[in-house]
């Protein structure tokens, strides 16, 4: 009961936000710029167009009315065009999304798979060679800027020892399967395509280690951190004292405890794979949500400005609401002292 | 005489002894000092105008005339680098200041006041951390328009919820002990309280994120350089060159691959030097 | 003091702790017997060494701790040499212990059945259920109201008199043959205090236990010691019979203990350590 109480409170928490999300959107999108088509039309626009314009936007509306008409379109999906594609902005949004989650789903497993063994290992073997060289790693990989490191592994594993194919999703002349879920790794394993999963896997590795990098040195350290700051805890030392066996003490003892900030962290780490998406997916060509967000901004495609980052948004938040509902069954401290 | 004074007065202070015997924080001192010099310098030891197109010598290879190369116009990138970091650290020093000062007055207020206003508060920098922190500020800095102060705003826009947040939670740790309440008991008022009890306390934990900020906030500014927005070209900052490079890769790497490098060594000594700080100064932040 | 019914014997034991500023001495040439059934009082202050002795019996110092030398004879052994898996196997069966806060003592995130049935599980190969009825029948004994519920709960879910019972359920509930004590009740309600202390006693009386029981508190010592340890900066001042010790101190420290002790009625200014030890 006091479960269902924590995370009807969570999803209030969530629809707040959204909205503060959808009203952000509509600052950056409106309220900032002093002349939204303009500055698309440039001064030499007649003025009929942009008068036209003008009044297919809505910007001669009072800007509350053009306020609640805003929430009311988005609500019902409807970003406007996209001046670059001329398409509905949701239609592009439903194109590029699925890429951009795959992307960033395929780089978070590899960032967990080596971050948490490393952390792990680092810990137990605190001050060790092992450890410092972990650490080493880990600084240098949360400093590392991920545009620079994806422009530095493709000249050297692309160019020069051709090990990883071109940018992109597929190699040229590799026809896509019909999509069921966008992502192309899932479709070719559901329709048995499996020439395409493998090309389609050579291509995603490259770019998911850029991406991933940051964060596998990031979900180093922290995993570092909470299996050390468990360990010293006095119940390790109870359980050490109860006579279990060491691998017991760690994987029951250590291991709870240790891995629920991990969960957590790795709510934010998507977060931060979605931004470097952005980056990552100039480089290497990746028809995603994070290009076309870029192209968005630079040729101040507002439409799509507002659709491409409040899909984005809309995704983080929803991994951390996931997130934090898992802490609440994970954590039971968070669920407070027993009624009666 | 009075930098006489200023300087022994560091050197006697022991947490700065203690900084620089850490293994990170000598590292980490070494950095970002020679940094700051770079920038401050820039003018003295820059080998070449920034903007110089040595048009003869145009994707020149390092060599000992241009010991980083030139870049597509024939500009010296070394020196472009080294005027670069005028610009990165500009922007990441104030940047960090302004959402600094402003994390602080909301979770001292939001921290200290409790109740509607501290929700309130709190929703708010809740709205602002849904954004992954690029996205945000690439929406804020194109809307804002290019230049290097709407960069800063931008930026600013993203991290203040974090210092908020930071700020806030050290005050509710500490609003509940005992020499809280005596100086209220006393009669203090809540603005002196706040800052001659309060503000000491926070100090620590808000010098070491900051410090790390330093470095998060090179990168994040490089990576709106590299898409192109805020910083434009010809202003020679760090991922503006990076992408201005990136057409040359194969043949002329070094446009990219130097500009690139010092970002990284920028972030990794104020990484470096904030790691430090949180162990000197024994800072438990959150998790 | 040495006798055939001897269940411990501690010779010349000195443990030293590496830190940033050197090796520190925490213990230092300490012996002592405990005899079967008998309740040692290892008495003083903070930083005297007392907690160091009773985690180097179980062998559960600090990574940066260091057994400089001494024999620690138990069960015929000399359990400083008994290899990692030899001495795990004493541990929570043999020796026992408690510490001071129960409620950090508890993993949060596991609940009490759990916590208590893992001993039996490890040590006699018990099945879950036979464990988890073993459990319950412990939690009834040292007088928890409700043990199912207990059984099910979580540790920051109880009061800190309930856990603690949980912890002596768990150290005991294998009847060893040694129980350390370190400071059980000092971080209980002063009402709890007396009602934990009574359950120690009753329960190590009924299963013949032999406890060291670890306290800054002379007159808690008084109350339930057979023998008093006491000492003072790793070293020992005092040891004998308690009465013996009360009556005639032979060491200034422990004199200076015993004036310190509280009395009702007493007029005049307490003396000062420094002052007692000069007269």
């Amino acid at each position: 009961m006091r479960v269902r109480k924590l995370i009807a409170r969570r999803i209030a928490l969530m629809i707040f936000v959204l909205w503060g999300i959808i009203t952000i959107t509509f600052i950056v999108a409106r309220v900032i710029p002093a002349d939204p088509i303009g500055s698309i039309l440039g001064p030499q626009a007649p003025p009929e167009l942009v008068e036209k314009l003008r009044k297919e936007w809505g910007l001669d509306k009072p800007l509350y009315q053009q306020y609640f008409d805003y929430i009311i379109n988005v609500l019902h999906g409807d970003f406007g065009k996209s001046i670059k594609t001329n398409r509905p902005v949701l239609e592009d949004l439903k194109q590029f999304f699925p890429a951009t989650i795959e992307l960033a789903t395929f780089s978070l497993i590899i960032a967990v798979l080596i971050g948490v063994p490393l952390g792990i290992l680092s810990a137990l073997k605190k001050d060790s060679a092992i450890d410092y060289l972990s650490r080493m790693f880990a600084l240098t990989g949360v400093s590392t800027p991920v545009f620079w490191l994806g422009l530095v592994l493709l000249y050297l594993f692309y160019y020069k020892i051709q090990i990883f194919p071109e940018p992109g999703r597929l190699s040229v002349g590799v026809q896509p399967p019909d999509p069921i879920t966008g992502m192309i790794l899932l479709d070719s394993l559901l329709r048995g395509k499996f020439d395409v999963f493998l090309d389609a896997l050579k291509h995603i590795i490259l770019p998911s280690i850029v991406l991933g990098f940051y964060n596998s040195a990031y979900i180093m350290r922290i995993t570092r951190a909470s299996v050390l700051e468990v360990i010293s805890q006095e119940y390790v030392r109870m359980a050490v004292a109860k006579g279990l066996r060491r691998r017991k003490v760690i994987l029951k003892h250590v291991f709870r405890n240790a891995m629920i900030p991990i969960i957590t962290v790795i709510g934010i780490t998507y977060g931060s794979l979605l931004e470097g998406a952005v980056l990552t997916e100039t480089i290497f060509a990746w028809p995603g949500l994070g290009r076309y967000a870029t192209q968005a901004f630079l040729s101040l495609d507002y439409n799509a400005v507002v659709g491409a980052t409040f899909l984005i948004a809309l995704v983080y938040s929803l991994v951390n609401l996931v997130v934090d509902v898992l802490y609440i069954y994970i954590d039971p401290r968070t669920r407070g002292a027993l009624e009666g | 005489m009075k930098t006489n004074k200023i300087i022994t007065m560091l050197i006697k202070n022991e947490k700065l002894i203690e900084l620089w015997r850490h293994p990170n924080g000598k590292i980490g001192i070494i950095i970002s000092v020679v940094l700051v010099l770079m920038a401050v310098f820039a003018p003295l030891i820059s080998p070449y105008d920034p903007n110089y197109p040595d048009t003869a010598n145009r994707l020149a290879p390092p060599s000992i005339k241009h010991l980083l190369g030139t870049d597509q116009l024939g500009r010296d990138i070394l020196s472009r680098i080294i005027w670069g970091s005028r610009i990165s650290l500009s922007i990441a020093f104030l940047a960090v200041f302004v959402t600094s000062v402003i994390g602080l007055v909301v979770g001292l207020v939001s921290g200290y006041y409790g109740g509607k206003i501290d929700t309130l508060l709190m929703r708010i920098t809740d709205i602002f951390m849904a954004f992954p922190r690029l996205v945000l500020a690439l929406a804020f800095a194109s809307a804002l328009g290019p230049g290097i102060y709407n960069v800063i705003i931008a930026i600013s826009i993203v991290y203040w919820s974090f210092y908020a947040r930071l700020i806030r939670g050290v005050v509710l740790q500490i609003r509940n002990e005992l020499y809280i309440q005596a100086a209220k008991a006393v009669g203090a008022s809540d603005v002196r309280i706040m800052f001659r009890h309060i503000l000491p306390m926070v100090t620590a934990p808000l010098l070491v994120q900051a410090t790390l900020d330093i470095g998060g906030t090179i990168l994040l500014a490089s990576g709106l350089g590299f898409l192109g927005i805020g910083v434009q070209p010809p202003t020679p900052e760090w991922g503006v060159m990076v992408s201005e490079g990136r057409r040359f890769i194969t043949h002329e790497w070094w446009v990219s691959t130097f500009p690139g490098l010092f970002i990284l060594i920028a972030t990794l000594g104020f990484n470096l030097l904030g790691d430090a700080l949180r162990d000197v100064l024994d800072v438990k932040l959150k998790r | 003091m040495t006798c055939l019914e001897d269940i411990l014997k501690v010779n010349n034991l000195t443990v030293s702790y590496r830190t940033l500023r050197g090796k520190v001495k925490a213990v230092e040439n300490v012996s002592f017997n405990l005899g079967k059934g008998k309740i040692l009082a290892v008495v003083g202050e903070t930083g005297s060494g007392k907690t160091t002795v009773g985690l180097a019996i179980l062998r559960i110092l600090p990574p940066n701790a260091v057994i400089e030398k001494g024999e620690i004879w138990f069960n015929g052994k000399n359990i400083l040499d008994l290899d990692e898996d030899a001495m795990r196997r004493i541990r929570g069966k043999e020796i026992s212990i408690i510490f001071q806060e129960p409620k950090i003592t508890l993993n949060p995130v596991l609940k009490i059945g759990e916590q208590i049935a893992e001993v039996p599980i490890e040590h006699l190969g018990l099945d879950k259920k036979e464990a988890y009825r073993l459990a319950r029948m412990m939690l009834e004994r040292t007088g928890v109201p409700d043990p199912d519920r207990v059984m099910n709960s979580y540790p920051h879910e109880l009061s800190g008199g309930m856990a603690q019972r949980v912890v002596i359920s768990i150290a005991m509930i294998l009847r060893p043959k040694l129980l350390v004590a370190d400071e059980p009740t000092s971080a209980l309600d002063v009402s709890v205090q007396a009602q934990v202390l009574d359950l120690i006693q009753e329960l190590v009386r009924e299963t013949g236990t032999s406890v060291i029981f670890i306290t800054h508190d002379l007159s808690l010592a008084a109350e339930i010691a057979d023998e008093i340890l006491v000492m003072y900066y790793g070293k020992v001042v005092e040891y004998g019979d308690v009465f013996e010790v009360f009556k005639s101190p032979k060491h200034p420290y422990t004199r200076a203990l015993l004036n310190a002790i509280p009395r009702i009625g007493f007029r005049g200014r307490l003396k000062s350590l420094e002052e007692m030890i000069n007269e």
